[in-house]
């Protein structure tokens, strides 16, 4: 059975210009990678990912239900084994200490080395960030997790 | 939404219960680790029993306490649920969690845990027994009833082949959690004025440090 480490994870908090809403927004990006996918170089694969959008709150929301793959056993941060294993609680907390200390998000999508940018050919960073922001707030008031992964996506370095 | 505060909790465990016909050593270590946690919450009426999490294999629902928007700690992270009035956040609930007491299965005189599953019907031999696991369906002590291509089986996890029954038998519904009063008895151990028997539904939670209980 695979697993799934997050090896790097940061806030990244967005301008209000960028957004439009009345709340802080947040992007939670992380570098992430299964245990049973490997490079061509036999290095275990990684990815950047948007892993949560919204408010400090939704963020959150988040975590809680994402921590719970560290109770079962399925995930890990940092690296995989036991050095890697927390308890559900620690990762919540370390989400939210994320939050606190998010890094802006800089001009042409650039934050804490890695570039956050649109998707779609043609469409601009933010009316990518808005559409992102705006659909996850409508699955959010859903209760409905995850529909923010179309518009924006992350590139960085993976090592 | 009702706020919702803990009274009491209760986490069952299975170290002391016999293992002596154990097929699979490892279900041994699984079971040994396994608990059911309760927690006695009053919202808008009499105190009642809920289910929020266990660590056991096969299909039960992890939604009471992780769940997205709903789960307990969610719950108490918005500062809808309390233990014992007192507000707390989303991982001072989960932790405060590890710190309960585990009650064994074996000690509890008047209530029991229930488990309810639902199976299809092509799923029956399964259910009934497994050569890899070891259990057989034991009907002295558990019930099935059928429902045209479902059947329903309610297990009462009171020793090691039934617990075998309940965790190891795959259900394509979440599996249900009980509490369930013996006779008519009012249970000493689940206190006065309490409604007991619950189907675990909603999550519920609370976080705290368990010198409150």
């Amino acid at each position: 059975m695979s697993s799934t480490c997050i090896y790097k994870e940061f806030a990244a908090k967005l301008p209000a210009d960028l957004h439009g809403q009345n709340e802080d927004q947040f992007l939670l990006v992380s570098l992430v990678g299964e245990s049973n996918c490997y490079t061509y170089s036999g290095k275990r694969a990684r990815s950047w990912t948007v892993q949560a959008v919204g408010t400090g709150h939704m963020i959150i929301a988040d975590a809680i239900v994402a921590s719970r793959g560290f109770e079962s056993g399925g995930l890990y941060f940092g690296n995989f084994g036991s050095s890697g294993t927390l308890l559900p609680e620690q990762y919540i907390a370390k989400v939210r200490r994320m939050i606190k200390n998010a890094h802006p998000l800089g001009e042409n999508g650039w934050v804490n080395n890695v570039r956050i940018k649109p998707k779609e050919p043609g469409m601009g960073l933010v009316a990518a960030i808005k559409a992102t922001v705006e659909k996850n707030r409508l699955a959010f008031d859903a209760r409905s997790r995850g529909h923010f992964f179309d518009p924006i996506g992350v590139e960085g370095c993976v090592d | 939404m009702n706020a919702i505060n803990e009274l009491r909790r209760m986490r069952i465990g299975f170290k002391a219960i016999d293992y002596a016909n154990a097929n699979q050593g490892y279900m041994v270590n699984e079971a040994k680790r396994t608990t059911f946690d309760f927690a006695l919450v009053e919202s808008d009426g009499d105190p009642v029993w809920k289910f929020i999490k266990t660590n056991a294999r096969g299909s039960f629902n992890d939604q009471d306490l992780f769940g997205f928007c709903s789960g307990a700690a969610y719950e108490a992270e918005i500062g809808l649920r309390t233990v014992n009035g007192k507000k707390m956040n989303a991982e001072t609930y989960i932790g405060s969690w590890r710190q309960v007491q585990v009650t064994d299965v074996t000690k509890m005189t008047d209530s029991r845990l229930i488990v309810e599953m639902d199976v299809q019907d092509k799923d029956k031999e399964k259910l009934l027994a497994d050569d890899y696991y070891g259990y057989t369906f034991d009907w002295e002590t558990c019930s099935l009833v059928g429902h045209g291509d479902r059947l329903t089986a309610t297990i009462p996890v009171i020793n090691f082949n039934n617990f075998l029954v309940a965790t190891c038998c795959w259900s394509a519904e979440p599996k249900r959690v009980v509490l369930q009063a013996i006779d008519d008895a009012e249970p000493t151990m689940l206190g006065n004025r309490i409604g007991l028997i619950e189907l675990v539904t909603a999550p519920s939670v609370c976080d705290e440090t368990m010198s409150l209980f």
